[in-house]
């Protein structure tokens, strides 16, 4: 499968090197230099580094033969963007993107974005400790 | 009008002058509140600080009642953002988006923006506009089709001076729609023969303006 990421931070390097390690065909396309990703050579897969022409950065990721896009990055408009790139204009099967503010992911989703948002599931992580600490 | 326009770089500034100098009511949001106190001294317009995009903001600029918001951040996918929250929660009548690259104003027109304004494509048609031999000028972008409208001055070497139209082999989706000659305006029937000075008026596509160009202006 080949998968396209977008963002640099932590999680992308994470999720990255694990599809990559799973035998996927990774790309990550990044906006800043200092990608943790670009910093350790022993990760598979490859990474591109582009500027705010976000279409043209995922076109040189290899968008039009994606099955994944995933917009991981710090800025949501970006993350949002992407995949409504990869849906809309280049037909790629799966596009998901995060989202933190609430409010915000549920415009996305009501517009048929795939939106992953990690606000939600950390508020559930941190109820449910609540729960069984009480 | 009620017009919300979130960004108060150049473009933000200039805009919310000018309109209100016509008599609109405007909300400036801008995510920066050294760049709205500076603004502030400047014009007296409504200033909301925050991210513009954001739903808990626009409500707060009173999106709501809003007639026109207007997207003219630096960031693309802001202004992306920007209209598509506001078409969507608050069934703004207007929503337009600035954008930097060509190649997202398609998008921005797909997912719903009503206006797409395309700065490099400003910039540029008046540019080649201003060159005095210019042998290429942009006249009109058709976003929905991705498809541009061009002029073409036919130079003296021109290996297609003295041909038909029908023995030029033009890009597969380009197509001569005008041919503008001394005596006027003809339509461009295959017999018709090109000479050098004519203003051609082309449909094209981004890919193919250099192949265009090159058919007709390229020398043998």
């Amino acid at each position: 499968m080949h998968v396209l990421i977008l963002g640099g931070g932590n999680l992308v390097r994470h999720v990255a090197a694990t599809m990559a390690r799973q035998g996927h065909e990774v790309v990550v396309v990044d906006e800043h230099e200092r990608c943790p990703y670009l910093q350790n050579p022993n990760l598979p897969g490859y990474v591109l580094s582009g500027g705010d022409n976000l279409m043209e950065d995922m076109r040189r990721g290899g968008v039009e033969r994606a099955d994944l896009v995933i917009g991981l990055s710090f800025d949501d408009n970006r993350n949002a963007m992407a995949a409504q790139i990869a849906s809309n204009i280049f037909n790629v099967p799966r596009a998901l993107c995060h989202v933190g503010e609430v409010s915000k992911a549920q415009v996305y989703r009501e517009l048929g974005v795939n939106v992953l948002s990690s606000t939600h599931a950390l508020t559930d992580a941190v109820l449910d400790g609540e729960e069984d600490a009480g | 009008m009620y017009i919300i326009v979130v960004g108060c770089g150049r473009v933000g500034f200039n805009l919310t002058r000018a309109l209100l100098t016509v008599g609109h009511e405007i909300t400036v949001i801008d995510q920066d509140p050294l760049a709205l106190e500076s603004v502030s001294h400047e014009i007296t317009a409504a200033f909301v600080q925050g991210d513009g995009s954001s739903p808990d903001v626009l409500r707060e600029a009173g999106a709501e009642r809003a007639d026109l918001v207007i997207g003219v951040t630096g960031d693309d996918a802001a202004n992306l953002a920007v209209c598509q929250m506001s078409k969507h929660l608050f069934s703004t009548p207007t929503a337009i988006g600035l954008t930097k690259h060509p190649s997202h104003a398609g998008l921005f027109r797909l997912l719903g923006v009503d206006r797409v304004i395309n700065s490099t494509h400003l910039i540029l048609s008046n540019i080649e506009e201003a060159v005095p031999s210019r042998a290429f000028m942009h006249l009109l972008n058709l976003q929905t089709y991705g498809m541009d409208i061009v002029a073409l001055s036919i130079p003296e070497d021109a290996s297609v001076v003295g041909r038909t139209i029908g023995n030029v082999e033009m890009p597969p989706n380009s197509f001569i729609t005008l041919v503008v000659k001394q005596a006027g305006p003809r339509l461009p029937e295959e017999d018709l023969v090109l000479q050098a000075g004519d203003e051609v008026i082309a449909v094209t596509v981004l890919e193919e303006e250099q192949a265009l160009y090159e058919t007709l202006t390229g020398a043998t």
